[in-house]
């Protein structure tokens, strides 16, 4: 346990000098005094850096890296190692790269890239894994009953809504917020209207009337094993390397959709257990809805485990990033990250701080984030 | 339905569901695939002369089947004619559906269109400035820009393109974009057509060196193979016996260790460690340079075994070490679990009163019931390793298929990306199912068609 505490205090670190990036590395100083004015330039980054450093002001309090990431130091030679002195006499801590962009304010800005990643990849993969997680799991193969009209409506109704506005809306070159309006109003209305008609139609059918299990589990499984069956990296750089402007948005979204897997297989097998409980049933047996019980009854119960799954998967989306921008795919290419840095140390091997330093924060993160997942 | 049939059923289906995908995305990446056949000279013919360039294009367009539709079914609106696809420019193509889109009344449209089609072509005859107007004109539909161009030009000249225009403007009816049509194409289409080339094993043809990407991989796969089988015999060669010797010596001072060297082994990046051998051992840098620094070690003709052995072991140490030592701490540390439960039974107990010594209790009766684990483990196991293969192949410089996914992504050389991406999931998807197989055939207990504990 005092393991999983080191490493919960290390992400909180990392967290911190993801939020505070700007405060830690960068050209401009925290504060400063010019023309008997009080200014925190740190914290507006607004116009050039460089006006702080020429114009110098009365007095100023620097970051401890007094670098931007992607500021290339032209005083320096490419490749400089560790405490070198650059302009104005401040000093690369790390070093620099080929450009000589510094290498502390490189992971700085690599530890704010690193958490976005791994949080916003990890939000997206929740999105989509806990409700079919949840749903799979709590009800099971014949835990939702629907009659056939119903059943219908839904996928014939659903379906050819989303074909409509695929079909035709797009014609109309909406922008892509609108577009997705669009799509979910079409699904919506289409589902509605043959609802609507069904429910005249199954007055006289009684075929329709008769109500059906939903076999919720096996298909939240079958799409599970099809996305399982997905060779995950490889299909991640055969996408990225789709698109001509590669950025962090698309890598968040494309990690977070081939993750949710884990999150969903890990709820199921907890909604399983708590669904068979007793105080399930004693609940259910004083007339708590069915919506209720799940949301409000069995979900929260459900959700420690996830959070040990989700620990697990933010240190595997930060070291996929890590990967596909040593690859450089992905992120692009003036963007400073972790995986960036080690890139360039392939290319110089002397520069052994590009490689060491990098490499350094993405292992203990990984095993900060693996350790937090209790065996 | 047995457990093991529907097994096999999601093989096909999302082998299927693949393709789709692969299929899909070469349809929407950008460029002009066609084009990019094309060879240079050809391609040359455009500002010479663009009646040879067309013909050229329909010829090759017809060769790689992209006059046909893209799909069995077409979705789309009343506007949109089901012969779209008949005009094979993707550029002209889009231009006639955003006139078809703003317009809404085909017969004129395509009236209009095959005007401007004709006019551009430049036929002896017409006067140049039309001529530049129309070119202009084929690639725009935006109608502001078309109405401009065609009042720059002089009124007596530019009549045989305003004509149809104001005809086409006149007869608009736009709305018929809300009108929904579904076309059934038959199996004359384009998907189906690539489907059909990847069963017969034509995989297509490389945009970059106009090589069969079936040859292309053919010389890469045996390469991948090796690399990810020598990495796959050294993780369950060494694993087995230390996630043994770990469960059997349970919290003395080497299992203790063993699981927090297991512990990092297992967290810290593959690719890192790789990098920092390759920095480390393969260039002079540091003045360690003991490791070859790329490629499979050339063998001289007539070489012996053991010379052949020792080429390939200094060229494949590291990046085996390396895609590996991961998976070898994963295995250990599950089969240390498993062997652990296994100790606790009962008939341990008994074979230890019978005076069998530790060690033959260990192997012959632990190892056997706490293995079934790692046979499923392989078929997780696999995917991971092709795809550490690829960083471990770039870092190493290993010709392999995951440099060829690598170089062709980068190159957007797509037929031999989307050949990969197939390649690799059917792997891991045969992967998956011989480990249930193997799983159900080692222990009779199972019974597959019982639901498993998730």
């Amino acid at each position: 346990m005092k393991q999983a505490r080191w490493a919960g205090i290390f992400l909180g670190f990392l967290f911190l000098v993801a939020v505070l990036a700007n405060v830690l590395a960068g050209d401009r100083p925290i504060v400063a005094r010019m023309d008997g004015q009080l200014h925190f330039p740190a914290l507006q980054q607004r116009g050039p850096g460089s006006q702080w450093t020429r114009n110098a002001p009365g007095w100023a309090v620097w970051p401890p890296i007094p670098y931007a990431a992607a500021e290339t130091d032209l005083s320096v030679p490419g490749f400089s190692p560790p405490l070198t002195r650059g302009s104005l006499e401040r000093r690369h801590w790390l070093g620099t790269d080929r450009l000589g962009r510094d290498t502390a304010a490189g992971l700085v800005a690599g530890t704010r890239i690193a958490m976005w990643v791994g949080i916003g990849s990890l939000c997206i993969a929740l999105l989509v894994g806990v409700p079919l997680g949840a749903l799979a799991g709590f009800y099971g193969n014949d835990g939702i009953r629907l009659s056939r009209a119903d059943i219908l409506a839904l996928a014939v109704g659903g379906s050819g809504g989303l074909m409509y506005a695929l079909g035709c809306l797009t014609a109309l070159d909406p922008g892509p917020l609108t577009m997705l309006l669009l799509l979910i109003l079409c699904t919506v209305v289409g589902t509605s209207l043959l609802w609507v008609l069904l429910r005249g139609v199954s007055r006289r059918v009684r075929w329709l009337r008769r109500r059906v299990a939903v076999p919720v589990d096996r298909t939240v499984l079958l799409l599970m094993e099809l996305s399982v069956s997905i060779p995950g990296l490889v299909v991640l750089i055969a996408v990225l390397s789709f698109v001509y402007q590669s950025s962090i948005a698309l890598l968040i979204l494309i990690i977070g959709l081939l993750g949710w897997t884990q999150v969903a297989r890990f709820l199921r097998a907890e909604m399983m257990r708590i669904r068979d409980m007793r105080y399930i049933a004693a609940a259910r047996i004083s007339g708590v809805r069915e919506l209720r019980l799940l949301l409000r009854h069995a979900l929260p119960n459900a959700v420690r485990p996830v959070l040990v799954v989700a620990a697990f998967m933010v240190g595997s989306s930060i070291l996929a990033e890590t990967m596909l921008s040593f690859l450089g795919v992905g992120v692009s290419a003036d963007q400073v990250t972790w995986g960036s840095m080690l890139q360039q140390s392939r290319m110089w091997p002397s520069a052994w701080w590009l490689a060491v330093f990098p490499g350094l924060s993405l292992t203990l993160t990984v095993l900060a984030c693996n350790s937090l997942q209790k065996r | 339905m047995p457990y093991l049939l529907r097994r096999l059923l999601y093989l096909p289906l999302s082998l299927l569901l693949l393709s789709l995908l692969c299929f899909a995305f070469t349809r929407a990446a950008p460029g002009d695939p066609v084009e990019r056949r094309m060879s240079s000279e050809a391609a040359r013919s455009l500002s010479q002369d663009p009646e040879v360039y067309l013909q050229n294009y329909r010829r090759l367009a017809r060769e790689m089947g992209y006059d046909l539709p893209p799909f069995y079914i077409t979705f789309t609106n009343a506007a949109i004619p089901d012969t779209l696809h008949r005009i094979v420019v993707a550029e002209h193509r889009a231009t006639a559906r955003a006139l078809a889109h703003h317009f809404g009344n085909w017969p004129e449209v395509q009236d209009y269109f095959r005007r401007v089609q004709a006019i551009s072509l430049g036929l002896p005859g017409t006067d140049g400035q039309v001529v530049s107007t129309a070119r202009r004109l084929l690639l725009r539909a935006d109608p502001q820009y078309v109405e401009r161009a065609l009042r720059q030009l002089p009124p007596a000249i530019a009549a045989p393109l305003t004509a149809p225009y104001l005809a086409m403007q006149k007869a608009a009816t736009p709305s018929r974009v809300l009108l929904p049509r579904i076309y059934w194409n038959g199996l004359e289409n384009q998907y189906h057509r690539y489907l059909m080339n990847l069963l017969r094993g034509e995989w297509g043809v490389s945009y970059s060196d106009r090589r069969p990407v079936a040859e292309k991989i053919s010389v890469t796969l045996p390469r991948t193979l090796l690399l990810n089988g020598l990495a796959l015999l050294v993780v369950y060669l060494f694993a087995v016996p230390l996630g043994l010797y770990m469960a059997q010596y349970r919290d003395s001072r080497f299992d203790r260790w063993a699981t927090v060297l297991t512990f990092l082994a297992y967290g810290v990046p593959g690719f890192w460690v790789a990098t920092l051998l390759a920095n480390f051992f393969t260039t002079p840098a540091f003045g360690m340079d003991y490791f070859p620094s790329m490629g499979f070690g050339e063998v001289p003709a007539g070489a012996g075994w053991l010379q052949v052995a020792r080429i390939r072991a200094a060229h494949l140490f590291l990046p085996v070490l390396c895609l590996a030592y991961p998976s070898f701490a994963y295995v250990s540390r599950h089969l240390r679990t498993a062997a652990l439960s296994e100790l606790r039974q009962p008939y341990v107990r008994t074979a230890r009163m019978k005076g069998l010594s530790g060690s033959r209790v260990l192997w012959k009766h632990v190892f056997r019931n706490a293995s079934f684990p790692l046979v499923t483990m392989l078929g997780g196991l696999l995917p991971a390793l092709l795809a550490g293969s690829v960083l471990i192949e770039k870092i190493f410089n290993l010709p392999g298929m995951g440099q060829l996914l690598y170089n062709a992504a980068l190159a957007r050389d797509w037929p031999v990306v989307t050949a990969v991406v197939l390649l690799n999931g059917l792997l891991t998807i045969l992967g998956l199912v011989l480990a249930d197989l193997g799983y159900a055939l080692l222990d009779p207990r199972v019974s597959l068609n019982k639901p498993r504990n998730p």
